[in-house]
């Protein structure tokens, strides 16, 4: 093929430049770094958080395998970890050591495996399928054994066919006297995360809401350690043995002092004093703010308290239930006044018919100061994509919570960011998700990070924590 | 009349071609004589120097042959930081020749090209809301060819020429998976196309005794990008079979249309005053960012909106530059030994206060250079002379607070500065 003038200096031109770098001219070539996120959208992907209790991982009951332990021989040493790739075969690392994932059927084991013999493990047909020294039984992998110490960390070597298998333990299930139970799923629903700087390291309070016939709400502590949070102490901060639902911490640190303000039921907030950084608090005798009827009709929660550039504690709070955001002003007692009467953030605020429409619900406050205003992340259920179509028919967008910005530079005018919500996921291109009770950290110059309580579209379904980037 | 057909034509041609194309040159200056003047050179260059400088100083008789290198170490700063833009080096090649055709009329040609280092081109599309050095980053990095004639009568030189580079387009990408009577099959085929670009040249040169008046404009150049990715899925019983095409359509490193007017005054002892205006349309800059859309025909196809950057609504500068050079022992290009030159701009940013989702950095620019030659004389018949430049480039503080502290980077503040090292050789057969 006959090559035009203009084609062939374009395909010389890379062996001048190629040669002109042989020669020893050739320079920096390096890509320019990213900026930071300032927390104005841009977040990046995320990754779930997970919260240890002791060995177990806190685990939202829809994301729950159905057994929370297993049996351990006494003499099994478990290998260390930062995430499941430090593992071997189908050890999945929980809260920094690698154990099988113990299962009660069903198909919890999520995409590729499957739960056999109590634990979750890689789906098979054939022994083709499985890892050498592994053979395929009853539909999933499992290692060939003469001995413990063939099998994974929780797995013991059955002796009647020769392969490594689970027993899961609890309370009505004991474990025979050589081995001892090893915790590794607590149910719990985590939500309203808080991420304080508390002697120069990263601290967190959350709220853990457990399940059945009566549920009930308490806040821990944890150290952050990346994407692992380690309860320090195990044992809730707020909310233990009174059989009260104490839950959404916001925390505000203050000449070393630790103030958490929290919700108390829904009638009222509270406020709480640690000298200790977080790990015991004692509880004002009075409420911070109590609920008034109107737009609040009688109930509060959610506190977002921040400390403005004057020094001031501001308390943002959610009233309705998610009828809109408030903003009062805390005295040094601990007592709030409410700036308005109305809500600094309502669904009116936030409806962009183009970005963010149909909006019904707002709420779940997170305040910081960052660039000399105040911004309040919140959460928001309405309607961020376009429609979707299949064939000839529609498929509206789904309504879904999403996180949302207003900032303030003199606390009387709020303005939303305008283009709609800062962190709303999408899978698969149009499978809406859903993103909730956020907590921002910004720090100065760096990248700013968000968690947020992860869910489905509907919100039934939390998944648990999440963090980006 | 045939040869004025000619022109014509020739004229007609370079005013014809659309506009693409920019590079370091237009910060930098090419070779480290125009450097060494700040670029206030526009009515005092060397001949060499015609394609960057003011295409009429190709009429000057003789040969020409230079090559140089330049470096330039980028400090840019975001709210204190160094954003991390990278550095700027490459090689600068340029040839010129001229000749005599009567008394008074002579004629010439020339070729500048500009080899950055590590590619033939940077194309950097960054998010609109993403805080960028929108002159520093992708502009710098691209290969330019510039290519002037002139003729010069008596006094009077006038010319014309053409700015070539490369741009991005073609059918892009497409990716095909099937399923026909030989089982499934995937099918993929990559067009990319290198397209040249033209941006018009015209100078404009009048000896008047000591003096020297120029004027020079240069059209506008960037980098079009202009690329479709197409994956087609076409599987047996599959309910989600149809294509997703992902269109990017932008312009990359947009330099400005350039209108410079200069004079050199040789004021005696072998010194040179020089000084030059500098217009930059930048009104007509499209945004620096890519336009992105994306089409899903699947089984469920989502709503997706088109990505559409708004024009970034810059200001036309006018850049001041003055510079001096003393050559000694006499200023005339054959019989000098040494020289030394200094110079200095002032360059206003065309960014305009930035309200909205976009960031974009920059902020006037002073721009002191200094720089020197040696003339070697000749050697094995080549007359060969070397010089060298350094420039410190100030971009000033400038902060800004945008109506809203709910936009993206609400509160900011920019600043920088760039250093800049360059060295040529030249030979000449005179």
């Amino acid at each position: 093929m006959a090559l035009t003038g203009r084609e062939r200096l374009a395909r010389a031109a890379p062996m001048i430049a190629v040669a002109v770098a042989a020669c020893g001219l050739g320079g920096p070539g390096g890509e320019q770094r990213a900026v930071p996120s300032d927390g104005v959208g841009n977040f990046g992907s995320s990754a779930p958080i997970e919260l240890c209790l002791g060995s177990a991982r806190v685990v939202s009951p829809s994301a729950s395998t159905g057994a929370g332990a297993v049996c351990v021989g006494h003499d099994a040493i478990a290998r260390a970890c930062v995430g499941d790739a430090g593992c071997a075969g189908i050890e999945r690392c929980v809260c920094g050591r690698c154990i099988v994932e113990a299962c009660a059927g069903g198909t919890a084991c999520g995409e590729g495996r499957v739960c056999r013999d109590k634990r979750c493990t890689t789906i098979c047909a054939a022994d083709a399928d499985c890892a050498a020294g592994e053979r395929c039984a009853s539909g999933g992998c499992a290692r060939a054994c003469t001995s413990d110490a063939a099998c994974h960390f929780g797995e013991r070597c059955d002796d009647l066919d020769g392969t490594c298998v689970t027993q899961i333990c609890g309370e009505q299930i004991h474990c025979s006297s050589n081995d001892s139970c090893e915790a590794e799923q607590v149910l719990g629903e985590l939500h309203e995360p808080e991420v304080a700087t508390i002697d120069a390291a990263s601290v967190a309070f959350v709220e853990i809401r457990s399940g059945g016939a009566s549920p009930t709400s308490a806040v821990y502590r944890a150290r952050v350690e990346g994407r692992r949070w380690t309860a320090d102490p195990p044992t809730p901060v707020l909310g233990s043995g009174s059989g009260e639902s104490l839950g959404a911490p916001s925390a505000v640190v203050r000449a070393g002092r630790v103030e958490l303000y929290f919700a108390t039921g829904g009638a009222a907030i509270a406020r709480a004093v640690s000298t200790d950084g977080g790990r015991t608090f004692a509880r004002d005798a009075a409420p911070a703010l109590t609920a008034l009827p109107g737009w609040e009709k009688g109930v509060i929660g959610s506190p977002a308290a921040v400390i403005d550039r004057d020094g001031a504690t501001l308390l943002f709070y959610e009233g309705g239930p998610r009828a809109g955001v408030g903003l009062a002003r805390v005295d040094a007692s601990g007592h709030a006044v409410r700036a308005f009467d109305h809500p600094v953030i309502s669904a009116a605020d936030v409806e962009d018919p183009r970005f963010w429409r149909g909006i019904t619900e707002v709420g779940a406050p997170y305040a910081v100061v960052a660039d000399d205003a105040v911004r309040v992340y919140f959460t928001a259920r309405g309607i961020e994509g376009l429609d979707a179509t299949a064939g000839d028919a529609s498929l509206p967008a789904e309504a879904n919570d999403s996180i949302g910005l207003v900032s303030t530079r003199d606390l009387v005018h709020f303005d939303a960011h305008l283009g709609g919500p800062v962190l709303a996921r999408v899978a698969n291109l149009r499978a809406y998700l859903g993103e909730r009770e956020a907590a921002v950290r910004v720090p100065a110059g760096g990248q700013v990070e968000i968690v947020f309580v992860a869910s489905d579209a509907s919100g039934a379904s939390v998944s648990g924590l999440a963090a980006a980037p | 009349m045939k040869s004025h057909a000619g022109v014509a034509g020739f004229f007609a041609m370079i005013f014809a071609v659309s506009g693409a194309r920019a590079d370091a040159a237009a910060v930098f200056g090419q070779g480290a004589r125009s450097a060494g003047v700040a670029r206030a050179d526009t009515a005092g260059g060397g001949a060499a120097d015609a394609p960057r400088v003011n295409a009429a100083l190709a009429a000057e008789p003789g040969t020409r042959v230079r090559i140089g290198y330049a470096y330039a170490a980028l400090g840019l700063d975001f709210n204190g930081r160094d954003l991390g833009v990278a550095h700027v080096s490459g090689v600068d090649l340029a040839l010129q020749g001229g000749g005599r055709v009567s008394r008074d009329v002579t004629i010439g040609a020339a070729l500048a090209v500009h080899l950055p280092d590590p590619y033939l081109a940077a194309i950097a599309f960054r998010p609109a809301t993403e805080p960028q050095f929108v002159l520093y980053e992708a502009p710098l990095r691209r290969t330019t060819i510039d290519f002037v004639a002139a003729a010069r009568v008596g006094p009077v030189a006038i010319d014309g020429g053409v700015a070539a580079g490369l741009g991005v387009g073609g059918a892009g990408t497409a990716f095909t998976l099937g399923q026909d009577g030989g089982g499934t099959f995937a099918d993929a085929g990559l067009d990319v196309a290198l397209p040249y670009r033209f941006a018009p040249l015209f100078g404009l040169r009048v000896a008047l005794g000591r003096a020297v008046l120029a004027a020079s404009v240069r059209g506008s150049t960037a980098i079009d990008l202009r690329l479709d990715n197409a994956v087609a899925i076409r599987l047996n019983d599959n309910p989600l079979n149809g294509t997703t095409e992902v269109r990017v359509r932008g312009s990359a490193g947009h330099d400005p249309t350039t209108i410079d007017i200069g004079a050199r005054v040789a004021v005696g002892g072998g010194l040179s005053l020089l000084g030059a205006i500098e217009y930059a349309v930048y009104s007509a800059a499209p945004p620096p960012s890519a336009d992105v859309g994306i089409d899903v025909h699947l089984g469920t196809t989502p709503g997706l909106r088109p990505a559409f950057v708004f024009a970034p609504g810059f200001h036309d500068t006018v850049s001041p530059r003055v510079g001096a050079e003393l050559r000694r022992p006499s200023p005339d290009d054959a019989a000098w030994r040494w020289a030394v030159r200094a110079g200095y701009a002032r360059v206003p940013s065309p960014v305009p206060d930035q309200l909205g989702f976009t960031t974009f950095l920059d902020s006037t620019r002073h721009e002191v250079a200094v720089g020197g030659g040696y003339h070697l004389g000749r050697v094995a018949g080549v007359d060969l002379a070397v010089e060298i430049a350094a420039q410190l480039h100030v971009l000033t503080a400038r902060a800004e607070e945008k109506p809203s502290a709910s936009l993206p980077y609400a509160r900011f503040e920019s600043s920088g500065t760039i250093v800049h090292g360059a060295a040529t050789l030249e030979a000449a057969w005179r």
